[in-house]
């Protein structure tokens, strides 16, 4: 069954097409609730609410639309509102950084750069609907237009927001930093862009071989 | 300030910093079910028992159809047997379960790669060597799905950081992402473990070579797969082993007794430097097909949602009907199946009653989590009862390998495995399928539970593993087969066995009879390949081959060698046997696609060269016509490859 058919007989009330674009979509929403919450069980929560608001909501949906932004802004605000719902309330938002995931290896953690630990928990400061924002658009990969339909704000909104995320995560990871990685990250102004492109290679490039999971 | 002069930088590493950590996560639990149970709607019906009554009917009238059909591309491309359509209700209901067993592979133990003790070489080839595979190793534990993506900017690209749609090959997947699977990988999630590569090592350091025996030939037919599809099969997938034990040898079988040992030699026509090939091989003793010993056969058969993937259960009943219609009366079989549960589908039933038993196979539709401990553990338990001396009690699981297990991990189900094969109950396993598919699981199932392990891609695969190799499968004679192979450290300098890299066997231990190897079954044939170099000019004895193994009826070990000379040598490659050519051709095939720093200098157009010439020589063999059009194809796909990432070049 393609997507938009699915999409079309989920609209009719069909549950095994609601399976399908489970199926095809609950591991994305699950990351980008788990980017916005932070937590694993809090994520896997909010995961199971979008699916079965969407089983209602997705009589709304335009199908000339682009689906996943559309059922990301779901997931981006059942995020928001299960945040909203624990402010104050219990424990600590997990620290990725800290807590490696399942399938993390030791190895993995070793060469997991500080740089990139650094910039996590940087993002662990910014503010949800910020780092909803960043999430969108870096990680899901989604365009400016899109990360506004999935946040539910106007395009100038998603800019400012994602400019301002962005400063706010240079200062924050300038502070978490240690001084001898900013000093290898951010380069003079006298550097040619060469070398400029290999350093970050250094900052985010694997070894030859290496693979990318 | 500064960062002005950098703004492209901290977009990449957020990119990079969120993919890192967001790539690796997945729901532990099955979310499914509460979405289903928390839908509030007229229609609310749960997708298993909408679809149940449906597929029932059509099993009903003799036809495995389903309500919802996809084409899905990959499978039409290739399995000219498979099943072409199927269900999709099927991957709905199903398959939050392999995230687990996703997370739970992923936790197998870091690749072994060969210490400098092991390598015992002082030469700088060596060390060039280890350093080559230690890099190789810090890829990760073991592959991921596909060839490596080298290239970054491709690999952190926003497209591809998009998560898997299920069925890679589903163009429906995310309209923002496109259909790309993550990195650009052929199929998702797919498991394959790095075992190293062997070194050359210096007789002087260590004469011995030991090894258990390896009948398997799942590698081959996966890496087929992978190329049949247009994909360089997953380095870590490859065992040469494996591949050249696919294709028949033409060994003599032994007059007498249960092994003869053929071993020849010929120039290498790879690797540059002055190497030769020893070819050690070794044929079982062929047991007509109406001497074998009755068989009480357990199918514990994985119905779990990802099976309705690409027809994979289409093709598990095409292929079990070839195995039925091999059953003799006095054989039994039972059948347990394992969604989110196991169930007993077909209490023990006589070999004459085919119609019941294929009755029972073609009513079996895929949904449900894949509890494949639940399955296994039914499955031993009516083998248990089935247990009769005399007797072949085999427990033969078809699965694509996806364990999740829920509460326990494969270490607990391997346990088991272990425990019931001393009591003479053993495991076999077919691999089904491919992304999301467990070939560590498979192989390591296979091996803990004394049986065998064979990968079915297409129908003539299955005919070949249930029809004309059943026997084999199924009757065993030799257990605990161990391969220890002495050199002469005057007249070989160094060797290296290609491939066995995870069955080595210390060489203290080739006598220690506690120590577990492998099963052989019947007319089954071992090759193992050296490369070695010989010392200048002196003459003499090469190596002389041990066997030791334990006969299964009597229990007692038996050990035979025999001894090969320089002068039995072929000096010529081209006048060796063809087998011993082909063979050269399909370990050097298996060597340039896993990437093997040996085999640097070679490239596929060699291979296909030799491929080529020894097809002519055996024309008429078609697994030897089809090895020259994948060796043909692999190298095709290497070249395109080969203008983005550099794939086969590694420096």
């Amino acid at each position: 069954m393609e997507e938009q058919e699915a999409i079309l007989q989920c609209q009719a009330g069909n549950v095994v097409a609601l399976g399908v674009l489970f199926e095809l979509h609950h591991r994305s929403v699950f990351r980008t609730s788990y980017g916005i919450v932070r937590r694993h069980d809090l994520a896997e929560d909010v995961t199971q609410q979008v699916f079965i608001e969407l089983f209602t909501a997705i009589r709304r949906y335009d199908a000339r639309r682009p689906f996943p932004p559309w059922l990301h802004r779901i997931a981006v605000h059942r995020s928001l509102d299960e945040l909203r719902r624990r402010k104050g309330r219990d424990v600590p938002i997990e620290d990725a950084a800290e807590l490696p995931s399942p399938s993390t290896t030791p190895e993995q953690a070793a060469e997991d750069s500080e740089l990139r630990s650094a910039v996590r928990n940087a993002l662990g400061t910014l503010e949800p609907k910020h780092r909803a924002a960043v999430v969108l658009r870096y990680y899901q990969g989604f365009s400016e237009a899109e990360t506004a339909v999935a946040l539910g704000c106007r395009l100038g909104t998603v800019k400012s927001r994602v400019h301002y995320a962005l400063r706010r995560l240079r200062e924050n990871f300038a502070a978490l930093s240690s001084p001898l990685t900013t000093e290898m990250v951010i380069q003079p102004t006298s550097h040619r862009p060469s070398e400029t492109a290999d350093r970050m290679s250094w900052a985010g490039e694997p070894k030859p071989g290496e693979e990318i999971l | 300030m500064r960062e002005k002069e950098i703004p492209e930088f901290n977009e990449q590493l957020i990119e990079a910093a969120l993919a890192e950590e967001l790539n690796n996560i997945m729901p532990r639990r099955d979310l499914w079910p509460a979405v289903e149970a928390g839908i509030q709607s007229p229609a609310q019906k749960s997708p298993r028992r909408w679809l149940a009554p449906a597929l029932g009917s059509a099993a009903a009238l003799g036809v495995v159809m389903l309500v919802l059909a996809v084409t899905f591309p990959m499978v039409t491309r290739f399995s000219s047997g498979g099943d072409a359509s199927h269900s999709l209700a099927i991957m709905a209901s199903e398959s939050t379960g392999s995230a687990r067993a996703v997370l739970d592979s992923q936790r197998t133990p870091a690749p072994q790669v060969y210490s400098s003790t092991d390598a015992n070489s002082n030469s700088q080839a060596n060390k060039e060597y280890l350093a080559f595979s230690n890099a190789q190793a810090s890829a990760g534990p073991q592959g991921s799905a596909g060839p490596r993506a080298t290239s970054v900017p491709q690999a952190f690209s926003r497209v591809q950081a998009l998560s898997v749609p299920s069925g890679s090959d589903d163009q429906s997947g995310f309209s923002t992402g496109g259909s790309a699977t993550v990195n650009d990988a052929p199929y998702d999630a797919n498991f394959f473990k790095h075992y190293g590569v062997n070194p050359f090592i210096d007789t002087e350091d260590d004469r011995f070579s030991t090894f258990a025996m390896d009948v398997d030939t799942a590698s081959y037919t996966v890496a087929r797969r992978f190329v049949v599809d247009g994909h360089l099969p997953n380095p870590d997938s490859v065992r040469v082993e494996e591949f050249i034990n696919y294709f028949d040898q033409e060994y003599e079988p032994p007059a007498e007794g249960t092994f003869a040992i053929h071993i020849d030699g010929a120039p290498s026509p790879f690797g540059g430097e002055k190497r030769w090939l020893i070819r050690v091989g070794l044929q079982g003793r062929v047991i007509p097909t109406a001497e074998r010993k009755d068989a009480s056969l357990v199918f514990v058969i994985d119905v779990s949602g990802s099976m309705g993937r690409e027809g994979r259960l289409g093709l598990v009943k095409k292929s079990l009907r070839l195995l039925v219609d091999e059953l003799r009366p006095t054989d039994d079989v039972g059948i347990v199946v394992y969604g989110s549960h196991g169930q007993v589908v077909l209490e023990p039933t006589s070999g004459e009653d085919k119609e019941e038993i294929l009755n029972a196979i073609f009513k079996l539709t895929p949904g449900g989590s894949t509890n494949a401990e639940e399955g296994l553990r039914l499955g031993y338990q009516m083998a248990n009862r089935l247990v009769k001396p005399g007797r072949i009690t085999r427990v033969i699981l078809l699965s694509d390998g996806v364990a999740n297990v829920g509460r326990t991990g494969p270490d607990s189900i391997l346990r088991e495995v272990r425990r019931y094969a001393n009591d003479e109950i053993t495991l076999s396993t077919v691999g089904f399928g491919i992304g999301n598919f467990n070939d560590v699981l498979m192989e390591q199932l296979a091996n803990d539970g004394d049986g065998n392990y064979a990968y079915v891609d297409t129908l003539s695969q299955a005919r070949r593993v249930f029809v004309e190799n059943l026997t084999g499968m199924l009757q065993v004679i030799a257990k605990d087969a161990k391969v220890q192979v002495d050199f002469d450290p005057s007249v070989v300098s160094r060797y290296r066995l290609l491939g066995y890299e995870n069955r080595r066997i210390a060489d203290r231990d080739f006598r220690n009879d506690t120590v577990d190897a492998a099963e052989v079954g019947a007319g089954h044939t071992v090759t193992a390949l050296y490369e070695i170099k010989l010392s200048d000019d002196v003459q003499g004895r090469i190596a002389t081959v041990y066997i030791r193994y334990q006969d299964p009826e009597s229990g007692d070990v038996q050990e035979i060698s025999r001894e090969f000379h320089r002068k039995e040598l072929t000096t010529v490659f081209e006048e060796a046997s063809p087998r011993l050519q082909l063979d050269a051709a399909v370990a050097e095939y298996a060597e340039i696609l896993r990437e093997s720093y040996w085999a640097q200098d070679s490239n596929m157009e060699q291979v296909i060269a030799v491929a080529r010439r020894v097809n002519n020589l055996l024309s008429g063999d078609q697994d030897v016509e089809e090895f020259t059009g994948l060796v043909e194809k692999a190298g095709r796909i290497a070249g395109s490859a080969a203008n983005e990432t550099p794939l086969l070049d590694k420096r």
